[in-house]
């Protein structure tokens, strides 16, 4: 009698799971209808000017230095960097493309986005989020009251830690870290980054 | 061989309210716009009439047909009789009609639009002077696809349409319709929903890759899903083209009620608007099935009017 009452229970309990399961789905589709924009960037976000002359580590004060610390709080091993001079930027959508790609092969992808533009990083903040609340560009200020003339560098010190990066062609950045060695740097091709694999998006039989 | 045939369906009805008056702006727009690119030697525009139970579409039209629809234009004319015989319980089998396009038509590209979509200068641009016309030393997607934005109710009538198709700072202010899944984006459930998930402006596919996925499934008779199903078909063995991103989406919707339109279906724009049409299982977007269409697929064995108005 135990045995076919535990049997129940567990045929109860995985019909449970799966109808949540699939009511999870639905109300996802659901949100997924609804259009709401990102219209302001919040406090947490900036853009900077770009600089050749990156201030050292030792020679940054010391807010600045937390300032780092916290931003990177925020990176994950799965962050990657996008650096858009926004002279260069022809076409945002050739960099989302990129950054869909991305997150097609690794879901949990985030990005710091390091720009010049505050609409640049405006679009890119509202393109990548869910309903205003899971974000996936990373915030880049904490302490607005750090002198300007430190940013370029916190960004620059912030983007060396990551590994993988996308970039608008030449940029300035993007040749420093590849002098510094052991980063990819993608410069989307404009036509062929449209085409997309998407067999991980494919469901299964 | 033509290099593109646009292909839509439609029939002689009030669905949603004046969807002739809809499907003649949409085939008079197409016909206007492939002539404005002097393209009509690599164009041709197909509407299947499928299932008029009142007057044929084409006896309809015929007089409100632009100029510029001469010798672009054809249209297929499917019978109740034989329409019924194939869609079951559907009061419009949106597969059968567009596979009956696509064996009718002459085109390279099977390219289709709503019955309600009109066509944009950039994708034009695009398809006439860019894809398979540079070479980049890479081979172009033979599968393409592109959401769309909506035109208002003012934006739709008919004085004022052209004004925010052609007109580049006004094409961009038209709200893109369901511009999440333009983006491909990530869902709370860590699942992405893919760009080829949403509303249709054009679905792009080339002639060989159509017939060796055998088209689009003939037993999803009612409404949606259809070509997301088609798509990930296509999707598990080759690369698609995001033409949404590539060209802004640049498809266009004209308004119309939605009182006719789908019911149950979450995954569509406009989806509190709950209508009485019956939809296709979700089911079909969400796991890979097998597409189970005999050879004649297309209605291939039926002898169907071909009318070149």
């Amino acid at each position: 009698m135990c045995n076919i009452k535990r049997r129940y229970q567990s045929k109860l309990d995985s019909i449970h799971k799966y109808l949540d399961k699939e009511l999870d789905y639905l109300d996802s589709q659901l949100y997924y209808t609804e259009q709401k924009h990102i219209d302001n960037l919040t406090m947490e976000y900036s853009a900077y000017k770009f600089d050749n002359e990156i201030i050292s580590l030792s020679s940054m004060p010391e807010p600045a230095i937390e300032e780092i610390i916290r931003i990177n709080k925020k990176i994950t091993e799965h962050t990657w960097g996008v650096i858009l001079e926004s002279e260069k930027v022809e076409n945002i959508n050739v960099y989302i493309a990129q950054m869909n790609k991305v997150q097609i092969n690794a879901r949990q992808a985030n990005f710091f986005v390091v720009t010049d533009s505050e609409d640049i990083l405006l679009k890119l903040h509202d393109t990548f989020n869910w309903m205003n609340k899971v974000f996936y560009i990373c915030p880049n200020t904490y302490n607005q009251n750090i002198d300007d003339k430190y940013r370029p560098s916190i960004n620059f010190h912030c983007l060396k830690h990551l590994e993988k990066h996308i970039s608008t062609p030449g940029s300035t950045y993007m040749n420093m870290l590849k002098e510094m060695g052991g980063r990819q740097v993608t410069v989307p091709n404009p036509i062929r980054v449209f085409c997309f694999n998407s067999k991980r998006l494919v469901p299964e039989g | 061989m033509k290099r593109i045939s646009f292909v839509c369906v439609s029939r002689n009805d009030n669905y949603n309210g004046d969807s002739v008056g809809r499907c003649l702006n949409t085939v008079n727009h197409a016909c206007e716009i492939i002539e404005k690119n002097n393209v009509q030697d690599q164009s041709e525009v197909i509407l299947v009439d499928w299932c008029s139970r009142k007057e044929p579409l084409k006896d309809v039209i015929k007089h409100r047909l632009s100029p510029q629809c001469k010798d672009v234009l054809k249209v297929v004319t499917v019978p109740p009789d034989i329409a019924d015989k194939h869609q079951g319980d559907s009061p419009f089998s949106e597969v059968h009609a567009m596979n009956v396009g696509f064996r009718q038509m002459s085109g390279k590209h099977f390219a289709r639009i709503d019955q309600d979509t009109l066509i944009g200068q950039r994708f034009m641009d695009w398809f006439y002077h860019e894809f398979e016309v540079k070479d980049y030393g890479w081979p172009w997607p033979r599968a393409s696809f592109c959401s769309r934005r909506n035109l208002d109710e003012s934006q739709s009538h008919h004085s004022v349409f052209r004004d925010f198709v052609y007109d580049q700072e006004l094409s961009k202010k038209v709200d893109i319709c369901h511009e999440h899944n333009h983006y491909s984006r990530l869902m709370p459930n860590k699942e992405i929903f893919q760009f080829y998930g949403g509303a249709v402006g054009v679905m792009m596919v080339e002639k060989e890759c159509y017939l060796e996925h055998k088209g689009f499934n003939e037993q999803l008779v009612y409404m949606n899903s259809m070509d997301t199903e088609f798509l990930n078909r296509i999707a598990a063995k080759e690369e698609i083209y995001n033409l949404c991103l590539a060209i802004d989406a640049d498809f266009y919707h004209q308004f119309h009620g939605r009182d006719d339109g789908a019911a149950n279906d979450t995954t569509q724009p406009h989806a509190q608007q709950e209508g009485a049409r019956k939809t296709n299982s979700l089911d079909v977007r969400n796991k890979m099935i097998e597409n189970p269409n005999p050879e004649n697929w297309g209605l291939l064995d039926e002898d169907l009017e071909v009318t070149e108005l």
